[in-house]
């Protein structure tokens, strides 16, 4: 690093702490606006994802595992298990719904995505129990561990909608939604609880295959011969859940990365541009000594650079050191910090750093070594 | 004996700041030669083109008509890398306001010119080290400018004007921000060094006083001059 770059940055201790906290602050806000997005992608499709299923099934129109919109009935389990390929059919009954825990302010409710599943075949329920007993009973259910942790639902407590209530037997991981968790319960206490009629209305069929290398074709041939059914693939269905949530929420966090972007830049531009100013005489001692614009132009970007990479290492220290405090304080802070974000960031950066030292280089340039005669 | 080489010279030189209605001549006709180891003392009253004369002498200034050389080289026609390279390694600067870096200290200042400057086989730090002894300020090594006297400025910045071995020291106005005892102390500082290292010194000046450490003076008034002694 040269000479002056380095004194002219650090001799302005206040103009620095400005600078790299500015740009630190952008760093910081990009970063866990990142971290939240990737957490809350990584979320929303986990269950779905993880669920052992080679296909799922749904009524046409249906597109997603939130927006469960589908309607199958019982009979299509029955055709669809007569398929040579099928190794298991699991019917599933999905419907999101607000549930008080008994005692509380009617108020005080809370979301939950309850899935009925028939204990007896197993697939489509709680992914791993963390507390408790698993499979649950008539009228009892399973709730993940993060609505145990949000809203203090424990074993033991009753769970109520209207005139209906269920026991909570076990705890669950890997079913969180970010707004909403599952709760598993039985095909029957299903039923029951949401008074289903017909009875025999299924939401999704899950099908694991004898070789799940046939999938796709098999998706394929259904979806050619099956109208009014939709099939999908685990992991297409794990996507469209994803999307369908972040779809909506990636407009607003790109706004808010653009956001600060700009904030660090302006900071950052800001101050290199009035240190520029501030410093136009000794500049101009410079080139009057005979150093060239190019010299000038790169003890500028050096201050930049410095100032950014400052900024960086204190932005993401940040991110890294915040991030799961805040997640503890705010549940719904789901954050995951993945080094090629970080990487990401450090361009996002280095541009910063590029554009804010870019923007003295004309007054540089238009600097006139003659006005330093003047006293 | 032979005769030094000149080092500056200046033939029918003018500058015309502006055009049409408002155009102003700072300088007309100026011819002027200055050799190694002379010291040359271009005086005259405020705006008489002392400034105009010394910018164009040391590569800071194209003129309008006339022709400058430097060491043999016609510099009028240099291009702004060129003039840039012909000021960092041909010419040394002494300001009136001393025009040193505030961010550096006594010795970063006449380093960072020493290192940019054409090598002389020592290296800068020892460089500066030895010019700034030699100047008397080999105890304000590390103090930044802020906290030295003017006239210790003023010698740091004439260590700094002879970092780069510069064949010509051009003075601006060298005692102006100085009393009378450090004036006096401060050019008969400049005219030592420069004969010394057998430099060409041109000191421009109003202030009378300073005559006698000149070898010749030049009168300037309205950028013309107007007689020589």
């Amino acid at each position: 690093m040269l000479l002056v770059s380095r004194k002219n940055l650090f001799s302005e201790r206040i103009r620095l702490a400005i600078s790299v906290g500015g740009v630190a602050l952008s760093v910081f806000l990009i970063g866990i606006l990142l971290s939240l997005y990737r957490g809350w992608d990584e979320k929303v499709g986990d269950y779905v994802e993880r669920v052992p299923a080679d296909l799922w099934v749904a009524s046409e129109g249906a597109t997603d595992f939130i927006n469960a919109a589908s309607a199958l009935p019982e009979s299509a389990g029955t055709l669809l298990g007569l398929l040579p390929e099928v190794e298991t059919v699991s019917p599933l009954i999905v419907r999101p719904l607000a549930l008080t825990k008994e005692g509380d302010d009617p108020d005080n409710d809370f979301e939950i995505q309850m899935v009925g599943y028939d204990p007896a075949i197993g697939l489509g329920g709680p992914l791993a129990i963390v507390e408790g007993k698993s499979p649950p009973g008539p009228g009892e259910v399973v709730v993940d561990i993060q609505t145990s942790k949000r809203y203090g639902v424990d074993i033991g407590d009753r769970l109520v909608r209207g005139a209906e209530s269920l026991t909570v037997v076990g705890k669950s991981s890997g079913g969180d939604f970010v707004f909403a968790q599952v709760a598993f319960v039985t095909l029957e206490t299903a039923t029951d609880f949401l008074g289903l009629n017909p009875e025999t209305r299924r939401t999704f069929f899950l099908l694991a295959l004898k070789d799940p290398s046939e999938t796709e074709a098999l998706a394929a041939r259904l979806e050619a011969s099956a109208p009014g059914a939709a099939f999908f693939t685990g992991e297409e269905f794990a996507d469209k859940t994803r999307d369908r949530i972040m779809g909506n929420i990636l407009p607003i966090l790109v706004v808010l990365l653009i956001v600060a972007f700009i904030v660090g830049l302006a900071v950052a531009g800001l101050t290199i541009y009035t240190a520029t100013v501030e410093k136009s005489r000794e500049y101009g001692i410079l080139k009057a000594e005979g150093f060239t614009n190019r010299f000038l132009y790169r003890v500028v970007f050096e201050q930049s650079l410095v100032t950014s990479v400052l900024g960086f290492l204190l932005g993401t220290g940040a991110t890294v050191l915040v991030a799961p405090f805040a997640q503890d304080l705010v549940p719904q802070f789901v954050v995951f910090v993945r080094w090629q974000d970080l990487l990401g960031i450090s361009g996002a950066t280095l541009v910063m750093a590029l554009i804010a030292a870019f923007i003295p280089i004309r007054r540089l340039a238009e600097i006139d070594p003659v006005t330093v005669f003047k006293g | 004996m032979a005769t030094p080489e000149v080092i500056l010279s200046l033939e029918g030189v003018s500058k015309v700041f502006g055009s049409g209605e408002r155009a102003v001549t700072a300088l007309e006709d100026v011819s002027l030669e200055a050799r190694a180891g002379e010291v040359v003392l271009v005086m005259g009253p405020s705006g008489s083109g002392k400034t105009t004369l010394l910018t164009i002498a040391g590569a800071l200034l194209r003129p309008t008509l006339g022709t400058v050389r430097l060491c043999g080289t016609n510099i009028t026609e240099l291009d702004e890398t060129r003039l840039a390279s012909i000021r960092r390694d041909k010419v040394g600067f002494v300001y009136q306001s001393f025009n040193l870096l505030e961010a550096l200290t006594a010795l970063e200042n006449v380093r960072l010119v020493a290192s940019h400057g054409t090598r002389n086989g020592t290296m800068p730090q020892e460089r500066a080290k030895e010019l700034l002894a030699m100047l008397g300020l080999g105890h304000r090594l590390n103090s930044l400018p802020k906290h030295l006297s003017d006239g210790e400025k003023q010698r740091v910045a004439i260590a700094r004007a002879l970092a780069k071995t510069p064949a010509l020291m051009l003075a601006d106005e060298p005692t102006a921000n100085l009393d009378a005892e450090r004036g006096h102390e401060v050019v008969e500082l400049l005219r030592q060094k420069a004969l010394e290292m057998n430099k060409s010194l041109v000191i421009a000046s109003h202030d009378h006083r300073i005559r006698a450490v000149a070898d010749r003076v030049v009168w300037l008034e309205d950028g013309r001059l107007r007689t020589e002694s």
